[in-house]
């Protein structure tokens, strides 16, 4: 055979198998009889053949496991090593940076100067076994070196240096550090050396280094001839004296270790005493003499410390309402208040029972981002990672990347700044569709691009075409404006042939984003939209029969829906209660029930192949305060949630609280309060005022000398405190039986401020000194806001139905104006030239109106009805709406401004 | 981005390579085929069970892996991939070779090529008498050789081989078929040739 004749049979059979069997042999009579019997027997071939019909590979199972092929021998002294720089001196010897040239992975190299014993190396290969987020991993254990996970971070006891840490910061440490010994003991393996200077910092949370490496008494004394200090400070008394150790000797050592991170002190010396009593008994018992009264186990000490309220209580609140008004619960109607505000009255009805499973310590971190990775999508065979980096969970200026799982690099597809969303993989997996949102005039164009999984030009796949998901054999299942912002789901082909309706949603601005076909082809989960934001997510049926019937938590947002590969269960992202967490119910008719929850928020899904895990975007919430002069802007906060901004009448300083407990664990009844700091903006230094009080809310007199603020006094209830602002007299108390809080002065130097009464709250009234305390306003209120400076009108939310709009009450006459029929934050600048009204935007994002008004008329003129949107704002005479959230100064051209983030990253949440 | 030293070798090697420098390839190799041999073993350890793309996704792993893809543009990409068919199929026939020799204590050579047999008891033997075939069919047909090479050993998908070779979805389509039937042919029929006849 040469290449001309296969030309001549290549292009014979082409064309043979182009026609009918008639033609065919017609065709074939006519050819050259060799050519026509070679084509003939290819012909015969046909039919799919399961020899070819799949890459060699997947024909071979088994054919390289026993072969010859053992993995790449280990060479010289540091075998597939290559050391990169040192990092220097270890008990044992020196600590290197090295790669891996196997895997072009980074690892820490411990050697040791003498060969390890048999005894040793197996062990260390035990160790090795451990594979725990909060454990720094042993890789491999050389004839005289051990190959670890390279961890980057400081230790413990280098942050120690600089004082105790926050009892947030140091709780979650601890449960970390727990997760790690849990894990280990489970395994047989105990620490025996458990130290700050054993566990870092990193990046993704502790990491605890050096597991059963102090492994026997010979060792102890070899580690205290080399070391000059000599004070083994964190070893339990048995393992100084040399008797057997076992699990409760590192329950010793965390006790010592927690203490340190509480207090700064060695637990040595106990000089100092743990603020909370529960957390003292729960260190004091790790801490006693004999291990038979300690703690047995850690996963009893584990229970014991997520009881402690800190580390454990996790409730909602919404960011803005905090934002302004980080005020307790006086009465029920200020939590009814807070759950209507975040659209969330389901949540209390709604039971909650947050899965063991779905506790965060099992969490496996996908991505590190310093700003922020969503919408993860998985490739059909589950190896590679899709999602979008950057912070928009709708859609959000942001690029493709796509990562090898579980510990690949990311890699950017994209590079072209446009806003983005929903990334997904073909059935093949080398290609992800994305959706691009691009604004002409006002209205936003949806459309569908494509790009190779392995880099390349991205193409225009499908324009007006949102959420696109292959089904198979060319169909496709997506979103498509029919007019207006009307978004309805459609399938058709890949050419938009048979385009058939799926969903259309009921109101002609609904807009159905984003959908999730079931494993059967039968139903689809829905995510839509309407002029109030997202709804609960829908379930439909695929052939669009019916209108379907929400999922999930009623009355909630729902941005992300998903089905598990068994079709047994539907998975959402709702923010029922405030916050985005994943929830499940069973299909097609069971009861919502929430999977994740804490101080984080969970959005996006993407389920694994196996259904035991599933891929979404956790994101905190943080809060940052700016100040904008002449200057520019720059940053005041630097710790915890900045909350509650005020000038000094001067201008020259700024107040704020600064929240040192996440978010989420403010409310229910355990709201904390903030540390109250101080910026000077001329010097840029900040200071904390009041450092024995955890501050509810606070207002600083017009002469800019005096403070008032609430504080909770040991009983949990709610005081005021007058304290001067120029240090001249101690805090002093308003004695009352009631809970008070949020204060405010008017001009008058009179303080206003909310007052609890049976089960309503009330405005009261009082002199600076406590007398004339009189009852401002005559019916009972949800929340107090503000008083104008002239003293005039008060600024209040009162129930109304199942709303809490702002009202502007009289304090003369007692009528009232609507401010906004929803949420908002109003305020005066002290000296009264300024009334500026906060809202949020419903896509995120808050607009500040700002009117200049004077003492004779401090209430500008509002559009009846309050104010509701962007338009009523440009609306007010002489308004000035600004971008954010904004307070005012009470000097022209000078302004503080929060602003509000969300850090997200991905994470692989396992599933039960 | 994708870290530090071995993907920026492996992406300067590429980038010598398919600006004509031919020594880039061997070291090239040097590299990748250690790679893809661990990956190789790893997949049909864990996931022998799993009704997956296997071999493609095994080849985009290698890729993602040892190569910065931002600064690897479409035709070096190709290129990685040609090389990884080949190297794919070089680690398959190795591995079936080994196998075949410690199995009998000796050659392969001649192969009972009984479809069934080949699928269900004697997986090597598929992968050696397809490679055998091929190597033949080679001579006649290079262009449909490397399709099938690119489908089969390496995993490749039809969009992918349009990029490596530069030819229509049709043709490679058409390249398939034909090829596929030919081989098909001289594995059902010939059994008795061996697999070293190079016809």
């Amino acid at each position: 055979m040469n290449p001309e004749r296969f030309q001549q049979i290549e292009a014979l059979f082409h064309k043979a198998r182009a026609v009918t069997a008639e033609e065919r042999a017609a065709l074939l009579a006519e050819a050259d009889p060799e050519v026509r019997r070679e084509v003939e027997s290819l012909l015969a071939q046909a039919g799919s053949s399961e020899l070819l019909g799949r890459p060699a590979i997947q024909n071979a199972p088994q054919l390289l496991e026993d072969s010859t092929l053992t993995g790449l021998a280990v060479g010289a002294t540091l075998g597939p090593y290559r050391i990169e720089s040192r990092l220097g001196e270890g008990g044992m010897g020196e600590v290197f940076r090295a790669v891996d040239t196997r895997l072009g992975r980074a690892v820490a190299i411990k050697t040791a100067h003498d060969q390890f014993s048999a005894r040793f190396e197996r062990e260390a290969r035990a160790i090795s076994s451990l594979n725990h987020p909060n454990i720094c991993t042993l890789y491999d254990v050389g004839p005289n070196y051990l190959v670890m996970e390279l961890v980057e971070g400081e230790t413990v006891a280098a942050r120690l240096k600089s004082g105790p840490l926050p009892m947030s910061t140091a709780l979650l440490y601890a449960s970390q550090i727990l997760a790690a010994l849990v894990e280990a003991h489970e395994k047989g393996v105990i620490h025996r050396d458990l130290k700050p200077g054993n566990i870092m910092i990193a990046k993704s949370g502790v990491k605890v280094l050096d597991f059963g490496l102090a492994k026997s008494e010979e060792d102890i004394t070899l580690t205290a001839s080399h070391m000059v200090m000599g004070t083994p400070a964190y070893m339990a008394p048995e393992q100084r004296e040399g008797k057997p150790a076992d699990a409760r000797a590192d329950i010793y050592s965390f006790g010592c270790v927690l203490y340190e991170m509480l207090t700064g002190v060695r637990a040595a010396f106990r000089r100092r005493r743990i603020p909370l009593p529960k957390l003292e008994r729960i260190v004091d018992r790790c801490l006693a003499e004999d291990p038979a009264r300690r703690w047995q186990s850690v996963a009893e000490l584990e229970r014991e410390l997520s009881a402690v309220p800190a580390a454990a209580s996790r409730g909602k609140r919404n960011a803005i309402v905090l934002a302004r008004r980080p005020s307790v619960l006086l009465g029920a109607g200020f939590v009814v208040l807070l759950l209507l505000a975040a659209g969330a009255y389901e949540w209390f009805h709604t039971k909650q029972s947050p899965l063991q499973a779905a506790s965060q310590g099992d969490w496996v971190q996908l991505t590190d981002f310093a700003d922020s990775a969503v919408s993860p999508a998985l490739s059909p065979d589950g190896h590679i990672l899709t999602f979008i980096r950057g912070g928009g969970t709708f859609y959000g200026k942001g690029e493709i990347y796509a990562k090898l799982l579980p510990n690949g690099e990311p890699v950017q597809l994209t590079h072209d700044g446009v806003m983005k969303m929903s990334p997904q993989f073909s059935p093949g997996g080398s290609n992800i569709a994305y959706t691009t949102l691009e604004w002409s005039a006002a209205q936003g164009e949806w459309n569908t691009w494509v790009i190779p999984t392995l880099g390349g030009e991205p193409h225009l796949m499908l324009p007006n075409a949102e959420g696109l998901t292959w089904i198979d054999g060319g169909h496709l299942l997506f979103s498509e404006i029919k007019s207006g912002l009307h978004m309805t789901l459609v399938t058709a082909t890949d050419t938009r042939d048979q385009s058939r309706d799926v969903y259309v949603p009921p109101s002609d601005r609904g807009m159905a984003h984003r959908s999730a076909l079931s494993p059967d082809h039968k139903w689809v989960l829905v995510t839509e939209m309407d002029n109030g934001g997202w709804l609960p997510c829908r379930l439909v049926p695929f052939d669009g029969s019916t209108a379907g019937k929400p999922i999930g938590p009623q009355s909630a947002g729902c941005t992300y829906a998903a089905w598990s590969p068994d079709q047994r269960w539907m998975y959402v992202s709702s923010d029922a209660g405030g916050r985005f967490h994943i929830w499940r119910q069973r299909f097609q008719d069971g009861e919502p029930e929430q999977i994740t929850s804490g101080a984080t928020e969970e959005e996006g899904i993407a389920v694994a192949s196996d259904g035991r895990s599933l891929v979404t975007s956790v994101g905190l919430r943080q809060s940052t305060l700016w100040v904008r002069d002449g200057k520019g802007e720059r940053q005041v906060s630097s710790e915890g949630y900045a909350a509650y901004p005020q000038f000094s009448p001067d201008g020259e300083r700024l107040y704020y609280l600064a929240l040192r407990e996440s978010v989420s664990d403010q409310l229910n009844t355990t709201f904390l309060g903030g540390e109250l700091w101080v910026a000077d903006l001329q010097t840029g230094q900040s200071e904390r005022l009041l450092p024995n009080f955890l501050v509810t809310g606070y207002s600083i007199s017009h002469d800019g000398k005096e403070i008032v603020f609430s504080a909770k006094d040991e009983a949990n209830r709610q005081h005021l405190w007058l304290a001067s602002l120029a240090f001249r007299f101690p805090p002093r108390e308003f004695s009352s039986p009631a809970n008070e809080d949020q204060p405010h002065w008017d001009g008058q130097g009179r303080i206003y401020f909310r007052a609890a009464e049976g089960m309503s709250n009330y405005l009261y009234r009082m002199n600076a000194d406590g007398s004339n305390r009189v009852r401002a306003l005559p019916d009972p209120m949800l929340e107090f806001e503000d008083v104008s400076p002239d003293g005039r009108w008060a600024l209040v939310a009162r129930a109304l139905g199942q709303e809490a709009p702002i009202f502007a009450s009289s304090l003369d006459s007692g009528g009232s104006v609507t401010v906004c029929p929803g949420l908002c934050v109003a305020q005066w600048t002290s000296d009264g030239g300024t009334f500026s009204v906060m809202m949020a935007r419903p896509m995120g994002g808050e607009d500040t109106l700002i009117v200049p008004v004077s003492r004779s008329n401090s209430l500008p003129a509002l559009p009846s009805g309050g104010l509701q949107t962007r338009a009523d704002m440009a609306s007010v005479r002489e308004a000035k709406i600004l971008d954010g959230f904004i307070t005012p100064g009470p000097k022209a051209g000078i302004l503080a401004s929060l602003h509000h983030d969300v850090h997200r990253n991905l994470y692989s949440i396992p599933l039960q | 981005m994708v870290a530090g030293a071995p993907s920026a070798e492996i992406t300067s090697l590429l980038k010598a390579w398919s600006s004509g420098d031919q020594s880039a390839l061997g070291r090239l190799a040097e590299r990748v085929y250690p790679e893809l041999r661990l990956m190789a073993r790893r997949y049909m350890k864990n996931e022998r069970d799993a009704d997956t793309l296997q071999a493609t996704a095994l080849v985009h792993e290698v890729y993602l892996r040892l190569l910065d893809v931002t600064r690897v543009d479409w035709r070096e990409r190709a290129q990685f991939f040609a090389m990884a068919a080949q190297m794919m199929r070089r680690i398959l026939v190795d591995a079936a070779r080994g196998r075949g020799a410690r199995k009998r204590g000796g050659s392969v050579l001649k192969v009972n090529l009984d479809e069934t047999a080949l699928l269900s008891c004697a997986p090597h033997r598929s992968i050696l008498a397809v490679d055998e075939a091929l190597t033949a069919f080679t001579q006649v047909a290079p262009r449909q050789a490397r399709v099938v090479e690119l489908r089969y050993f390496g995993g490749l998908t039809e969009e992918e081989i349009v990029a490596v070779l530069k030819i229509s979805p049709r043709t490679v389509r058409r390249d398939w078929d034909v090829a596929k039937a030919w081989l098909l042919r001289e594995l059902r029929h010939r059994p008795q040739d061996g697999a070293t006849d190079g016809r």
